[in-house]
Protein backbone atom coordinates (compact mmCIF):
# COMPACT_ATOMS: atom_id res chain seq x y z
CA UNK A 1 0.00 0.00 0.00
CA UNK A 2 2.64 2.48 1.12
CA UNK A 3 6.42 2.27 1.08
CA UNK A 4 8.96 4.88 2.10
CA UNK A 5 12.53 4.05 1.13
CA UNK A 6 15.23 6.24 2.68
CA UNK A 7 13.09 9.34 2.39
CA UNK A 8 15.08 12.41 3.38
CA UNK A 9 14.03 15.96 4.12
CA UNK A 10 16.53 18.49 5.39
CA UNK A 11 15.64 21.50 7.49
CA UNK A 12 18.06 23.81 9.26
CA UNK A 13 17.80 22.05 12.60
CA UNK A 14 16.06 18.81 11.69
CA UNK A 15 16.55 16.01 9.22
CA UNK A 16 14.01 13.33 8.42
CA UNK A 17 15.46 10.03 7.27
CA UNK A 18 12.67 7.53 7.16
CA UNK A 19 11.85 4.10 5.74
CA UNK A 20 8.58 2.36 6.50
CA UNK A 21 5.96 0.17 4.92
CA UNK A 22 2.22 -0.33 5.30
CA UNK A 23 0.76 -3.61 4.05
CA UNK A 24 -2.79 -4.05 2.68
CA UNK A 25 -5.25 -5.00 5.41
CA UNK A 26 -3.05 -3.52 8.14
CA UNK A 27 -3.24 -0.60 10.50
CA UNK A 28 0.28 0.66 11.03
CA UNK A 29 1.06 3.10 13.81
CA UNK A 30 3.70 5.78 13.91
CA UNK A 31 4.60 6.80 17.45
CA UNK A 32 7.00 9.39 18.69
CA UNK A 33 7.33 12.50 20.76
CA UNK A 34 6.20 15.92 19.59
CA UNK A 35 8.67 17.11 16.98
CA UNK A 36 9.95 13.58 16.27
CA UNK A 37 9.03 13.83 12.58
CA UNK A 38 5.57 12.25 12.42
CA UNK A 39 3.85 15.17 10.67
CA UNK A 40 6.85 15.71 8.37
CA UNK A 41 6.56 12.06 7.32
CA UNK A 42 2.86 12.52 6.52
CA UNK A 43 3.53 15.72 4.61
CA UNK A 44 6.24 14.00 2.58
CA UNK A 45 3.86 11.14 1.69
CA UNK A 46 1.16 13.62 0.67
CA UNK A 47 3.51 15.75 -1.44
CA UNK A 48 2.92 18.80 0.75
CA UNK A 49 6.68 19.18 1.11
CA UNK A 50 9.42 18.41 -1.39
CA UNK A 51 11.78 15.68 -0.28
CA UNK A 52 15.56 15.77 -0.69
CA UNK A 53 16.01 12.10 -1.41
CA UNK A 54 14.51 8.62 -1.33
CA UNK A 55 11.38 7.22 -2.87
CA UNK A 56 7.74 7.09 -1.76
CA UNK A 57 5.38 4.56 -3.32
CA UNK A 58 1.66 4.83 -2.61
CA UNK A 59 -0.98 2.51 -4.10
CA UNK A 60 1.76 0.96 -6.23
CA UNK A 61 2.91 4.24 -7.79
CA UNK A 62 5.57 6.82 -7.11
CA UNK A 63 3.70 9.59 -5.29
CA UNK A 64 4.95 12.13 -7.86
CA UNK A 65 3.05 10.18 -10.52
CA UNK A 66 -0.25 9.96 -8.62
CA UNK A 67 -3.24 11.12 -10.68
CA UNK A 68 -6.34 12.86 -9.40
CA UNK A 69 -8.17 9.51 -9.59
CA UNK A 70 -5.45 7.92 -7.43
CA UNK A 71 -5.77 10.71 -4.88
CA UNK A 72 -9.49 9.95 -4.61
CA UNK A 73 -8.48 6.59 -3.13
CA UNK A 74 -6.73 8.26 -0.19
CA UNK A 75 -8.40 9.77 2.87
CA UNK A 76 -6.48 12.21 5.03
CA UNK A 77 -6.56 13.67 8.52
CA UNK A 78 -3.89 16.24 9.36
CA UNK A 79 -3.20 17.26 12.93
CA UNK A 80 -3.01 21.01 12.34
CA UNK A 81 -5.18 21.53 9.29
CA UNK A 82 -8.67 20.82 8.04
CA UNK A 83 -11.36 22.20 5.73
CA UNK A 84 -11.86 25.95 5.88
CA UNK A 85 -13.53 26.81 9.16
CA UNK A 86 -15.58 29.46 7.40
CA UNK A 87 -17.59 26.69 5.73
CA UNK A 88 -20.46 24.74 7.26
CA UNK A 89 -20.71 20.95 7.16
CA UNK A 90 -23.32 21.34 4.42
CA UNK A 91 -20.91 23.54 2.40
CA UNK A 92 -18.18 20.96 2.97
CA UNK A 93 -20.44 18.19 1.71
CA UNK A 94 -21.16 20.17 -1.47
CA UNK A 95 -17.43 20.74 -1.96
CA UNK A 96 -16.52 17.07 -1.40
CA UNK A 97 -19.26 16.08 -3.84
CA UNK A 98 -17.42 18.15 -6.43
CA UNK A 99 -14.11 16.42 -5.69
CA UNK A 100 -14.96 12.73 -5.19
CA UNK A 101 -16.95 10.57 -7.60
CA UNK A 102 -17.87 8.04 -4.90
CA UNK A 103 -18.84 10.59 -2.27
CA UNK A 104 -22.34 10.04 -0.91
CA UNK A 105 -23.59 13.41 0.27
CA UNK A 106 -26.76 12.16 2.01
CA UNK A 107 -24.84 9.43 3.85
CA UNK A 108 -22.14 11.89 4.93
CA UNK A 109 -24.67 14.39 6.29
CA UNK A 110 -26.51 11.55 8.03
CA UNK A 111 -23.30 10.36 9.70
CA UNK A 112 -22.47 13.93 10.77
CA UNK A 113 -25.88 14.28 12.35
CA UNK A 114 -25.36 10.88 13.99
CA UNK A 115 -22.22 12.22 15.65
CA UNK A 116 -24.09 15.36 16.80
CA UNK A 117 -22.36 17.69 14.35
CA UNK A 118 -24.59 20.65 13.44
CA UNK A 119 -24.59 20.75 9.64
CA UNK A 120 -25.53 24.40 9.20
CA UNK A 121 -23.16 25.98 11.68
CA UNK A 122 -19.72 27.24 10.69
CA UNK A 123 -16.94 24.80 11.58
CA UNK A 124 -15.04 27.51 13.47
CA UNK A 125 -17.81 27.38 16.08
CA UNK A 126 -17.22 23.65 16.69
CA UNK A 127 -15.46 22.23 19.75
CA UNK A 128 -12.12 20.39 19.39
CA UNK A 129 -13.88 17.04 19.60
CA UNK A 130 -16.45 17.99 16.96
CA UNK A 131 -13.71 19.15 14.59
CA UNK A 132 -11.77 15.90 15.10
CA UNK A 133 -14.86 13.81 14.35
CA UNK A 134 -15.59 15.87 11.24
CA UNK A 135 -12.02 15.42 9.99
CA UNK A 136 -12.28 11.66 10.32
CA UNK A 137 -15.76 11.51 8.77
CA UNK A 138 -14.41 13.47 5.80
CA UNK A 139 -11.45 11.08 5.45
CA UNK A 140 -13.72 8.02 5.29
CA UNK A 141 -16.55 9.70 3.33
CA UNK A 142 -15.47 8.63 -0.15
CA UNK A 143 -14.61 4.96 0.27
CA UNK A 144 -10.84 5.49 0.30
CA UNK A 145 -8.60 2.42 0.12
CA UNK A 146 -5.95 4.01 2.28
CA UNK A 147 -6.15 6.39 5.19
CA UNK A 148 -3.36 8.67 6.37
CA UNK A 149 -4.26 9.87 9.83
CA UNK A 150 -1.93 12.25 11.61
CA UNK A 151 -2.90 12.60 15.27
CA UNK A 152 -6.63 12.06 14.68
CA UNK A 153 -7.29 11.74 18.41
CA UNK A 154 -5.31 14.78 19.58
CA UNK A 155 -7.11 16.90 22.14
CA UNK A 156 -9.94 14.41 22.68
CA UNK A 157 -11.23 12.91 25.91
CA UNK A 158 -11.24 9.13 26.45
CA UNK A 159 -14.84 8.63 25.32
CA UNK A 160 -14.40 10.64 22.13
CA UNK A 161 -11.11 8.83 21.38
CA UNK A 162 -12.80 5.47 21.80
CA UNK A 163 -15.63 6.53 19.52
CA UNK A 164 -13.13 7.61 16.85
CA UNK A 165 -11.18 4.37 17.08
CA UNK A 166 -14.53 2.57 16.72
CA UNK A 167 -15.06 4.38 13.41
CA UNK A 168 -11.66 3.14 12.24
CA UNK A 169 -12.36 -0.49 13.16
CA UNK A 170 -15.68 -0.29 11.30
CA UNK A 171 -13.92 1.18 8.28
CA UNK A 172 -11.40 -1.67 8.18
CA UNK A 173 -14.11 -4.32 8.54
CA UNK A 174 -15.85 -3.06 5.39
CA UNK A 175 -12.97 -4.11 3.12
CA UNK A 176 -10.07 -6.37 4.08
CA UNK A 177 -7.66 -4.74 1.63
CA UNK A 178 -7.90 -1.30 3.14
CA UNK A 179 -4.98 0.03 5.14
CA UNK A 180 -4.24 2.86 7.54
CA UNK A 181 -1.15 4.72 8.64
CA UNK A 182 -1.96 6.45 11.90
CA UNK A 183 0.18 8.56 14.18
CA UNK A 184 -0.42 9.49 17.75
CA UNK A 185 1.51 10.50 20.81
CA UNK A 186 -1.12 8.70 22.89
CA UNK A 187 0.23 5.18 22.67
CA UNK A 188 -2.74 3.39 24.24
CA UNK A 189 -4.82 4.48 21.24
CA UNK A 190 -2.42 2.70 18.94
CA UNK A 191 -1.99 -0.42 21.11
CA UNK A 192 -5.69 -1.09 20.67
CA UNK A 193 -5.94 -0.78 16.89
CA UNK A 194 -2.55 -1.21 15.24
CA UNK A 195 -1.12 -4.38 13.72
CA UNK A 196 2.41 -3.02 13.80
CA UNK A 197 4.18 0.05 15.09
CA UNK A 198 7.04 2.23 13.99
CA UNK A 199 8.75 4.38 16.57
CA UNK A 200 10.27 7.59 15.29
CA UNK A 201 12.77 9.78 17.13
CA UNK A 202 14.66 12.83 15.84
CA UNK A 203 13.55 12.05 12.31
CA UNK A 204 14.68 8.42 12.32
CA UNK A 205 12.82 5.16 12.77
CA UNK A 206 14.33 3.57 15.87
CA UNK A 207 12.03 0.58 16.22
CA UNK A 208 9.59 -1.42 14.11
CA UNK A 209 7.66 -4.31 15.57
CA UNK A 210 4.30 -6.05 15.42
CA UNK A 211 2.05 -4.82 18.22
CA UNK A 212 1.43 -8.37 19.51
CA UNK A 213 5.17 -8.96 19.76
CA UNK A 214 5.72 -5.59 21.42
CA UNK A 215 3.12 -6.29 24.04
CA UNK A 216 3.92 -10.00 24.40
CA UNK A 217 7.69 -10.29 24.17
CA UNK A 218 8.95 -6.93 25.32
CA UNK A 219 9.34 -6.35 29.01
CA UNK A 220 10.87 -3.99 31.50
CA UNK A 221 13.30 -5.48 34.01
CA UNK A 222 13.81 -3.69 37.31
CA UNK A 223 17.18 -4.59 38.72
CA UNK A 224 19.16 -3.67 41.79
CA UNK A 225 22.92 -3.20 41.19
CA UNK A 226 23.75 -6.79 42.18
CA UNK A 227 21.12 -8.29 39.89
CA UNK A 228 22.26 -5.99 37.11
CA UNK A 229 25.80 -7.26 37.43
CA UNK A 230 24.76 -10.92 37.45
CA UNK A 231 22.03 -11.22 34.78
CA UNK A 232 22.71 -12.08 31.17
CA UNK A 233 22.54 -8.77 29.30
CA UNK A 234 22.60 -10.12 25.75
CA UNK A 235 18.86 -9.46 25.24
CA UNK A 236 18.87 -5.96 26.70
CA UNK A 237 17.87 -3.33 24.15
CA UNK A 238 18.30 -0.31 26.38
CA UNK A 239 19.35 0.29 29.98
CA UNK A 240 18.60 3.25 32.17
CA UNK A 241 20.00 4.18 35.59
CA UNK A 242 17.26 4.45 38.23
CA UNK A 243 17.26 5.42 41.96
CA UNK A 244 16.86 1.72 42.85
CA UNK A 245 19.48 0.49 40.37
CA UNK A 246 18.69 -0.07 36.70
CA UNK A 247 15.75 -0.61 34.42
CA UNK A 248 16.30 -2.59 31.25
CA UNK A 249 14.15 -3.04 28.17
CA UNK A 250 14.21 -6.47 26.59
CA UNK A 251 12.50 -8.11 23.65
CA UNK A 252 12.98 -11.57 25.26
CA UNK A 253 10.82 -11.24 28.34
CA UNK A 254 10.21 -15.01 28.58
CA UNK A 255 13.94 -15.75 28.76
CA UNK A 256 14.29 -13.64 31.90
CA UNK A 257 11.06 -14.93 33.46
CA UNK A 258 12.33 -18.49 33.13
CA UNK A 259 15.96 -17.93 34.10
CA UNK A 260 15.73 -15.13 36.66
CA UNK A 261 12.57 -15.72 38.70
CA UNK A 262 13.61 -13.24 41.37
CA UNK A 263 13.94 -10.33 38.98
CA UNK A 264 10.94 -7.98 38.78
CA UNK A 265 9.70 -8.02 35.18
CA UNK A 266 6.87 -5.79 34.04
CA UNK A 267 4.99 -5.82 30.79
CA UNK A 268 6.22 -2.76 28.97
CA UNK A 269 3.59 -0.54 27.49
CA UNK A 270 4.43 1.52 24.44
CA UNK A 271 5.03 4.58 26.62
CA UNK A 272 7.69 2.69 28.61
CA UNK A 273 9.21 1.54 25.38
CA UNK A 274 9.38 5.05 23.96
CA UNK A 275 10.96 6.35 27.15
CA UNK A 276 13.52 3.55 27.23
CA UNK A 277 14.36 3.74 23.54
CA UNK A 278 14.90 7.49 23.79
CA UNK A 279 16.40 7.96 27.23
CA UNK A 280 18.03 4.59 27.75
CA UNK A 281 21.54 3.61 26.70
CA UNK A 282 22.57 0.76 24.46
CA UNK A 283 24.30 -2.05 26.29
CA UNK B 1 -11.92 22.24 -10.44
CA UNK B 2 -15.62 21.79 -9.67
CA UNK B 3 -14.96 21.18 -5.98
CA UNK B 4 -12.70 24.24 -5.77
CA UNK B 5 -15.30 26.47 -7.45
CA UNK B 6 -18.03 25.18 -5.12
CA UNK B 7 -15.78 25.89 -2.14
CA UNK B 8 -15.01 29.43 -3.27
CA UNK B 9 -18.63 30.31 -4.05
CA UNK B 10 -19.65 28.94 -0.65
CA UNK B 11 -16.89 31.02 0.97
CA UNK B 12 -18.14 34.03 -0.96
CA UNK B 13 -21.33 33.84 1.11
CA UNK B 14 -19.23 35.21 3.98
CA UNK B 15 -18.69 38.33 1.84
CA UNK B 16 -22.29 38.97 0.87
CA UNK B 17 -22.60 42.13 2.98
CA UNK B 18 -19.50 43.53 1.29
CA UNK B 19 -20.94 42.63 -2.12
CA UNK B 20 -24.21 44.41 -1.30
CA UNK B 21 -22.27 47.46 -0.08
CA UNK B 22 -20.27 47.61 -3.33
CA UNK B 23 -23.46 47.40 -5.36
CA UNK B 24 -25.22 50.06 -3.28
CA UNK B 25 -22.19 52.37 -3.57
CA UNK B 26 -22.08 51.82 -7.33
CA UNK B 27 -25.78 52.60 -7.68
CA UNK B 28 -25.40 55.69 -5.49
CA UNK B 29 -22.42 56.95 -7.52
CA UNK B 30 -24.29 56.32 -10.77
CA UNK B 31 -27.31 58.31 -9.63
CA UNK B 32 -25.26 61.19 -8.21
CA UNK B 33 -22.65 61.08 -10.98
CA UNK B 34 -23.51 64.45 -12.61
CA UNK B 35 -24.51 65.26 -16.15
CA UNK B 36 -21.23 66.14 -17.86
CA UNK B 37 -19.99 62.63 -18.50
CA UNK B 38 -21.28 59.11 -18.27
CA UNK B 39 -21.34 57.87 -14.63
CA UNK B 40 -19.81 54.70 -16.00
CA UNK B 41 -16.41 56.45 -16.33
CA UNK B 42 -15.73 56.08 -12.64
CA UNK B 43 -18.25 53.49 -11.45
CA UNK B 44 -17.35 50.61 -13.76
CA UNK B 45 -13.58 50.60 -13.14
CA UNK B 46 -14.34 50.97 -9.41
CA UNK B 47 -16.59 47.89 -9.47
CA UNK B 48 -14.04 45.94 -11.51
CA UNK B 49 -11.28 46.81 -9.04
CA UNK B 50 -13.32 46.05 -5.92
CA UNK B 51 -14.70 42.77 -7.32
CA UNK B 52 -11.17 41.56 -8.04
CA UNK B 53 -10.69 41.48 -4.27
CA UNK B 54 -13.22 38.67 -3.90
CA UNK B 55 -10.78 36.14 -5.29
CA UNK B 56 -8.03 37.45 -3.01
CA UNK B 57 -10.29 36.93 -0.02
CA UNK B 58 -10.82 33.28 -1.03
CA UNK B 59 -7.03 32.80 -1.12
CA UNK B 60 -6.89 34.27 2.41
CA UNK B 61 -9.68 31.93 3.54
CA UNK B 62 -7.76 28.98 2.09
CA UNK B 63 -4.61 29.98 3.94
CA UNK B 64 -6.35 30.77 7.22
CA UNK B 65 -5.26 28.53 10.09
CA UNK B 66 -2.97 26.46 7.84
CA UNK B 67 -6.00 25.32 5.81
CA UNK B 68 -3.93 24.95 2.64
CA UNK B 69 -2.19 21.85 3.98
CA UNK B 70 -5.43 19.87 4.06
CA UNK B 71 -6.83 21.52 0.95
CA UNK B 72 -3.87 20.38 -1.13
CA UNK B 73 -4.39 16.74 -0.12
CA UNK B 74 -7.72 16.78 -1.97
CA UNK B 75 -7.83 15.30 -5.47
CA UNK B 76 -6.79 18.16 -7.73
CA UNK B 77 -3.62 19.35 -9.36
CA UNK B 78 -1.76 22.42 -8.10
CA UNK B 79 -2.01 23.95 -11.60
CA UNK B 80 -5.78 23.53 -11.44
CA UNK B 81 -5.87 25.46 -8.16
CA UNK B 82 -4.08 28.38 -9.84
CA UNK B 83 -6.33 28.24 -12.91
CA UNK B 84 -9.45 28.10 -10.74
CA UNK B 85 -8.50 31.32 -8.96
CA UNK B 86 -8.36 33.20 -12.29
CA UNK B 87 -11.64 31.69 -13.46
CA UNK B 88 -13.29 32.52 -10.16
CA UNK B 89 -11.92 36.08 -10.38
CA UNK B 90 -13.19 36.53 -13.93
CA UNK B 91 -16.62 35.10 -13.09
CA UNK B 92 -17.17 37.14 -9.90
CA UNK B 93 -15.60 40.33 -11.29
CA UNK B 94 -17.41 39.90 -14.60
CA UNK B 95 -20.74 39.30 -12.86
CA UNK B 96 -20.26 42.46 -10.78
CA UNK B 97 -19.39 44.48 -13.86
CA UNK B 98 -22.33 43.15 -15.88
CA UNK B 99 -24.74 43.83 -13.03
CA UNK B 100 -23.67 47.45 -12.69
CA UNK B 101 -23.41 47.87 -16.46
CA UNK B 102 -27.00 46.71 -16.83
CA UNK B 103 -28.10 49.18 -14.17
CA UNK B 104 -26.16 52.07 -15.75
CA UNK B 105 -27.54 51.32 -19.21
CA UNK B 106 -31.09 51.18 -17.93
CA UNK B 107 -30.64 54.25 -15.75
CA UNK B 108 -28.75 56.50 -18.20
CA UNK B 109 -30.78 55.41 -21.22
CA UNK B 110 -33.92 55.95 -19.20
CA UNK B 111 -32.82 59.38 -17.96
CA UNK B 112 -30.79 60.83 -20.79
CA UNK B 113 -31.44 58.78 -23.90
CA UNK B 114 -29.02 56.44 -25.55
CA UNK B 115 -26.29 58.91 -26.60
CA UNK B 116 -23.94 57.73 -23.86
CA UNK B 117 -24.42 54.02 -24.50
CA UNK B 118 -21.38 53.69 -26.76
CA UNK B 119 -19.17 55.44 -24.25
CA UNK B 120 -20.55 53.29 -21.42
CA UNK B 121 -19.87 50.09 -23.31
CA UNK B 122 -16.34 51.31 -24.08
CA UNK B 123 -15.78 52.01 -20.38
CA UNK B 124 -17.15 48.56 -19.54
CA UNK B 125 -14.67 47.00 -21.98
CA UNK B 126 -11.75 48.93 -20.52
CA UNK B 127 -12.95 48.08 -16.99
CA UNK B 128 -12.99 44.38 -17.91
CA UNK B 129 -9.41 44.80 -19.15
CA UNK B 130 -8.52 46.51 -15.87
CA UNK B 131 -10.14 43.66 -13.93
CA UNK B 132 -8.06 41.13 -15.87
CA UNK B 133 -4.95 43.20 -15.24
CA UNK B 134 -5.63 43.51 -11.50
CA UNK B 135 -6.17 39.76 -11.24
CA UNK B 136 -3.05 39.06 -13.27
CA UNK B 137 -0.94 41.24 -10.97
CA UNK B 138 -2.52 40.43 -7.62
CA UNK B 139 -3.02 36.64 -7.70
CA UNK B 140 0.65 35.62 -8.04
CA UNK B 141 1.67 38.05 -5.28
CA UNK B 142 -1.06 36.76 -3.01
CA UNK B 143 -0.06 33.14 -3.66
CA UNK B 144 3.64 33.81 -3.19
CA UNK B 145 3.63 36.11 -0.18
CA UNK B 146 0.22 35.68 1.47
CA UNK B 147 -2.35 38.40 2.19
CA UNK B 148 -0.26 40.89 4.17
CA UNK B 149 3.17 40.71 2.58
CA UNK B 150 1.53 40.13 -0.82
CA UNK B 151 -0.08 43.56 -0.86
CA UNK B 152 3.15 45.29 0.18
CA UNK B 153 5.19 43.38 -2.42
CA UNK B 154 2.60 44.17 -5.09
CA UNK B 155 2.68 47.92 -4.39
CA UNK B 156 6.48 47.92 -4.40
CA UNK B 157 6.53 46.19 -7.79
CA UNK B 158 3.82 48.47 -9.22
CA UNK B 159 5.68 51.57 -8.04
CA UNK B 160 8.89 50.14 -9.45
CA UNK B 161 7.20 49.49 -12.80
CA UNK B 162 5.81 53.03 -12.91
CA UNK B 163 9.24 54.44 -12.10
CA UNK B 164 10.76 52.26 -14.82
CA UNK B 165 8.21 53.39 -17.42
CA UNK B 166 8.72 57.02 -16.38
CA UNK B 167 12.49 56.55 -16.65
CA UNK B 168 12.23 54.98 -20.11
CA UNK B 169 9.94 57.82 -21.31
CA UNK B 170 12.44 60.39 -20.03
CA UNK B 171 15.52 58.60 -21.34
CA UNK B 172 14.02 57.87 -24.74
CA UNK B 173 13.05 61.52 -25.02
CA UNK B 174 9.42 60.74 -25.82
CA UNK B 175 7.39 63.94 -25.89
CA UNK B 176 3.90 65.17 -26.66
CA UNK B 177 4.20 64.25 -30.31
CA UNK B 178 4.41 60.56 -29.36
CA UNK B 179 1.27 60.92 -27.28
CA UNK B 180 -0.48 62.72 -30.12
CA UNK B 181 0.54 59.91 -32.49
CA UNK B 182 -0.84 57.32 -30.02
CA UNK B 183 -4.09 59.29 -29.80
CA UNK B 184 -4.29 59.38 -33.63
CA UNK B 185 -3.83 55.58 -33.81
CA UNK B 186 -6.52 55.07 -31.18
CA UNK B 187 -8.81 57.45 -33.05
CA UNK B 188 -8.48 55.35 -36.19
CA UNK B 189 -9.27 52.15 -34.22
CA UNK B 190 -12.49 53.54 -32.73
CA UNK B 191 -13.75 53.00 -29.20
CA UNK B 192 -14.59 49.33 -29.63
CA UNK B 193 -11.19 48.69 -31.23
CA UNK B 194 -9.35 50.33 -28.35
CA UNK B 195 -11.42 48.35 -25.81
CA UNK B 196 -10.73 45.11 -27.69
CA UNK B 197 -6.97 45.82 -27.76
CA UNK B 198 -7.04 46.61 -24.01
CA UNK B 199 -8.88 43.36 -23.24
CA UNK B 200 -6.59 41.32 -25.48
CA UNK B 201 -3.48 42.87 -23.88
CA UNK B 202 -4.81 42.26 -20.35
CA UNK B 203 -5.78 38.69 -21.27
CA UNK B 204 -2.24 38.08 -22.56
CA UNK B 205 -0.80 39.42 -19.29
CA UNK B 206 -3.23 37.16 -17.46
CA UNK B 207 -2.06 34.04 -19.30
CA UNK B 208 1.56 34.86 -18.40
CA UNK B 209 0.46 35.50 -14.81
CA UNK B 210 -1.32 32.12 -14.74
CA UNK B 211 1.90 30.32 -15.66
CA UNK B 212 3.76 32.25 -12.95
CA UNK B 213 1.11 31.36 -10.35
CA UNK B 214 1.21 27.69 -11.32
CA UNK B 215 5.00 27.74 -10.94
CA UNK B 216 4.74 29.44 -7.52
CA UNK B 217 2.33 26.75 -6.34
CA UNK B 218 4.45 23.90 -7.69
CA UNK B 219 7.34 25.12 -5.54
CA UNK B 220 5.29 25.89 -2.44
CA UNK B 221 5.40 23.72 0.68
CA UNK B 222 2.53 23.48 3.15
Amino acid sequence: MLKLENVRKNYDRFTLECSLEVQPGCITGLVGQNGAGKSTTFKAILGLIHTDGGRITLLGKDTKALTTADKERVGVVLSNSGVSEYLTVRDTAAMLDGFYRSFDRADFLEKCRGYQLPVDRKIKEFSTGMKAKLKLLIAISHGADFLLLDEPTAGLDVVARDSLLGILREYMEEDENRAILISSHISTDLEGVCDDLYMIHEGRIILHEETDVLLGSYGLLKLDPEQYASVDQQYFLRVKKEPYGYSALTDQKQFYIENYPKVVIENSGIDDMITMMIRGERV
Amino acid sequence: MKGLLIKDFRLLKNQKNFFILVFVMAVFLTITGGDESSPATFVLPYVGFVCSFFVLSTISYDEYDNGNAFLFTLPFDRKIYALEKYIFGIVTGGAGLLLILAFILIYTDGMAGAEQTGETLFTAGVSAALLFFFLAVMIPFQLKFGPEKGRIAMFIVLLGTMALVFGIVKLAGLDDSALREAARVMGRMGLSGVAAVCIAAAAAVMVISMFISARILEKKEF
